[in-house]
């Protein structure tokens, strides 16, 4: 057991160092949908910055990006809205034009100095480079700012790129072009909370943009009809619990593993005779998933679907006994494991889990006259847990 | 674990076909009451010193037979459900079986071969009595009409015959048993010993008989005397007779207290039992030699005999409090000599120094206890390969 769970972990930590290189956006990881949706946010803010020209970067809520925009002295405030006016429109263009995105596992940092950046614009080919776990972990209204923020790099103003280290208008200090940029990010976020695009606060809902996940479901394998009579089961149903790890080696990926173990327990009786079953195995195996959606409703965009396929080992123990009899036997088995999982976002990223699969672990007990060579459905409900390392 | 064999072989002898059950006490019938062989019951068959039981198993659907000299275990092939008022009588000879459901009579031959009718009554039968080494079976029915059967040693049909119980249109026979040498002896309400000749009774379709007016009072219960063809017990209101068949004698009589019911046991030798108040005691009554009774005391103290069994010197008893107790008869008197505590949760068998207990396992679970060693043998799981839908 102990030799499984290490080569798992092995195999893991080599899958994730070997994916460390970057990834072209705009299709294939399940943080594409994430990006587009907050694209169409900040293109519908912008859509609408026409009828709030008299307030732009003006704010006196509660969110984080009111909060950085009520810092502003008002010479500020007036240049932040007027470069928005000056720069809209452009923006509104580059939104529909070909910026390439691109998901990177790194830490993203520029020659100038040690710090740490969510995205990086590449001006020179209109790239933008986003740190997959940061953004994960992003609310969608910080998202939005990120975007703005970058994609206005990739603009000319006054002739020429703005760069966050150099002084721009008001914002005259040394990290005034960084200043300027983050406020009209904040300005376009507040727009979009105005008109309704995002909420003001985001609830905790879970994302699915974690890439371990801790999971216990309990649920219960069909019992074929040979089993139930030789075995004395009066249920078709045999009661079990699953536990596990599913592991995706970098938030972006839709092929992780899997790592569970399984085990029904359970006592019937027909007639006089009482039946009863012990059968556990643990398995690991390749797990696939999906976010299906991309409505615009966090929620709804939120839902994953996974498929898994595992190969594993076990032991089965059946018990006949009547009131002066009583017979065991023992045996060990490989096993195959298929199922398809659906997993509901709860809050503070707990998810409701949900599994039909099926089960294949044959055997053959002599001498008490039971065997199982069937293919058993099984259906799980649970709850799981993710989060990122 | 014990494996099936298909066949059940008994060596010839002059063996008896003993019945072991808590029934009550059977009168007014011939032989033993067909209750005493239904699927609840076990039966023992005793031959040249060595006893076989054999008990149905529902959960099987077949007879298991345990030898109780080689501590073995033996099934019949599967005989199909049982069901109320369904019964079966083993042979001792050969392997064939009576298959007895109401009225109808079938003979049930061994794995693969089909049952066959061979005699139908008027009515439910009620009793049977047998000469096994002859072959001989007399069925009864609640009217009282008696069904001769001769079987061959290999189990084919030789004879049958139903005659009524009314001998010469006038003597009614009201209990009887079957004595060695094929006898069929009935008493009559007139407290007449009718001797019947089976062979010329069968040969000529008509009861041949030998009388003898005894003026017997309420004659109830006829039982056999071991190693005495002609020698029968007959009881009557209070009192049991040694009768000489031939002689047409009473030669020995004992009379019970005022008041005192008697039980009747054709377990092991066929003798009456009862219950003193007066000197707190049980008196079994047997022959002790083919020409006298014994009474017999025997004090048991906080448990009562639900079963006994006689056999020679000694007397075999499963009491109210679950022991099984072997009592020496000496001849001056009696002393308990083993006492073997059992869980008498199911069919019970006894014989001189065994007791076997069939418990209510599906699975199946058998004890044969060793009287006289102390030892027992378990047989379990047995049925597991041969469950049936219950």
């Amino acid at each position: 057991m102990a030799r499984i769970v290490l080569g798992f972990l092995l195999f893991i930590f080599i899958s994730g160092m070997a994916n460390a290189s970057t990834w072209i956006g705009n299709g294939g990881s399940i943080m594409d949908t994430e990006l587009r949706s907050a694209l169409q946010h900040l293109k519908a803010a912008a859509r609408d910055v026409p009828d709030h020209a008299d307030e732009l970067c003006i704010c006196q809520g509660t969110s984080d990006q009111c909060a950085l925009l009520k810092d502003l002295s008002p010479d500020r405030m007036d240049f932040c809205g007027d470069f928005i006016l000056a720069m809209n429109g452009r923006l509104l263009k580059l939104l529909d034009g070909n910026v390439k995105y691109r998901w990177s596992s790194e830490t993203l940092k520029t020659g100038k100095g040690s710090r740490d950046f969510d995205a990086i614009a590449q001006p020179g080919n209109n790239h933008i480079i986003i740190n997959e776990a940061r953004f994960a972990r992003m609310q969608t209204a910080d998202r939005i700012q990120l975007l703005a923020h970058e994609l206005l790099h990739l603009l000319d103003y006054k002739g020429r790129r703005l760069t966050d280290e150099e002084p721009v208008g008001a914002f005259s200090t040394e990290q005034g072009g960084r200043q300027l940029l983050d406020s009209v990010g904040a300005a376009y976020v507040i727009v979009a909370m105005q008109e309704g695009y995002i909420p003001l606060h985001e609830q905790n809902l879970s994302r699915p943009f974690r890439n371990i996940f801790l999971w216990g479901m309990s649920g219960s394998r069909f019992a074929n009809s040979a089993l139930k009579s030789d075995a004395f089961f009066d249920e078709h149903w045999i009661k079990g619990s699953a536990w596990g790890v599913t592991l995706y080696p970098r938030v972006t990926d839709n092929l992780g593993w899997t790592l569970a173990y399984y085990d029904f327990h359970d006592a019937q009786s027909a007639g006089k005779i009482r039946g009863k079953i012990h059968q556990y195995l643990t398995e690991a195996g390749p797990e696939y998933r999906l976010v299906p959606f991309s409505t615009g409703k966090p929620f709804l965009d939120s839902i994953q679907i996974s498929a898994h396929i595992g190969l594993g080992y076990g032991r089965v123990r059946h018990d006949i006994s009547d009131d002066y009899v009583q017979l065991n036997e023992v045996k060990s088995s490989w096993a195959g494991i298929g199922n398809v999982r659906l997993h509901v976002p709860l809050i503070y990223d707990f998810w409701l889990m949900m599994e039909s699969g099926f089960a294949y672990m044959p055997y053959e007990l002599k001498n008490i006259g039971i065997s199982n060579k069937t293919i058993s459905q099984q259906n799980f409900v649970g709850v799981s847990y993710g989060f990122q390392y | 674990m014990a494996f099936s064999i298909k066949k059940f072989l008994l060596p010839l002898g002059s063996a008896l076909i003993l019945s072991c059950s808590a029934a009550p006490s059977d009168r007014f019938q011939i032989g033993e009451s067909i209750e005493q062989v239904d699927a609840n019951t076990m039966q023992v068959v005793e031959a040249d010193g060595k006893a076989t039981y054999y008990a149905y198993d529902p959960y099987s659907r077949r007879i298991n037979f345990v030898d109780s000299a080689s501590d073995t275990l033996q099934f019949s092939r599967d005989l199909g459900p049982t069901s109320a008022g369904r019964f079966w009588l083993a042979s001792q000879t050969s392997s064939y079986y009576f298959d007895i459901k109401g009225n109808s009579i079938s003979l049930t031959l061994p794995e693969g071969e089909s049952s066959q009718e061979i005699l139908r009554m008027a009515g439910i039968i009620k009793s049977y009595a047998a000469d096994f080494s002859q072959g001989y079976f007399a069925f009864v029915d609640e009217f009282f009409s008696i069904g001769i059967i001769k079987m061959s040693a290999a189990g084919t049909l030789e004879n049958k015959w139903i005659g009524s119980s009314i001998i010469n249109g006038e003597l009614n026979g009201v209990a009887g048993d079957m004595v060695p040498g094929g006898h069929l002896v009935l008493v009559t309400d007139k407290g007449t010993l009718v001797n019947i000749d089976l062979a010329a009774t069968l040969a000529n379709e008509t009861w041949s008989h030998v009388d003898h007016a005894l003026n017997f009072n309420q004659a109830n219960w006829v039982g056999r005397v071991d190693g005495a063809a002609d020698r029968v017990l007959i009881l009557e209101y209070q009192k049991l007779n040694l009768v000489d068949l031939s002689a047409g004698a009473v030669l020995a009589s004992v009379t019970f207290p005022a008041g005192t019911i008697p039980s009747d046991s054709k377990r092991g030798q066929d003798h009456i039992f009862y219950y003193s108040s007066a000197s707190d005691k049980f008196n079994v009554i047997f022959p002790d030699t083919p020409n006298t009774l014994r009474e017999l005391p025997i004090k048991l103290i906080g448990s009562r005999p639900v079963l006994t069994y006689l056999a020679g010197q000694s007397l075999t008893a499963l009491t109210e409090s679950q022991k099984i107790i072997q009592v020496e008869v000496r001849p001056a008197d009696a002393v308990v000599t083993t006492s073997t505590e059992i869980d008498a949760k199911g069919k019970i068998g006894l014989s001189a120094n065994v007791g076997l207990v069939m418990y209510d396992s599906p699975l199946g679970y058998m004890k044969l206890f060793h009287l006289d060693t102390g030892s027992s043998t378990t047989f379990e799981a047995f049925n597991r390969e041969n469950l049936q839908s219950q």
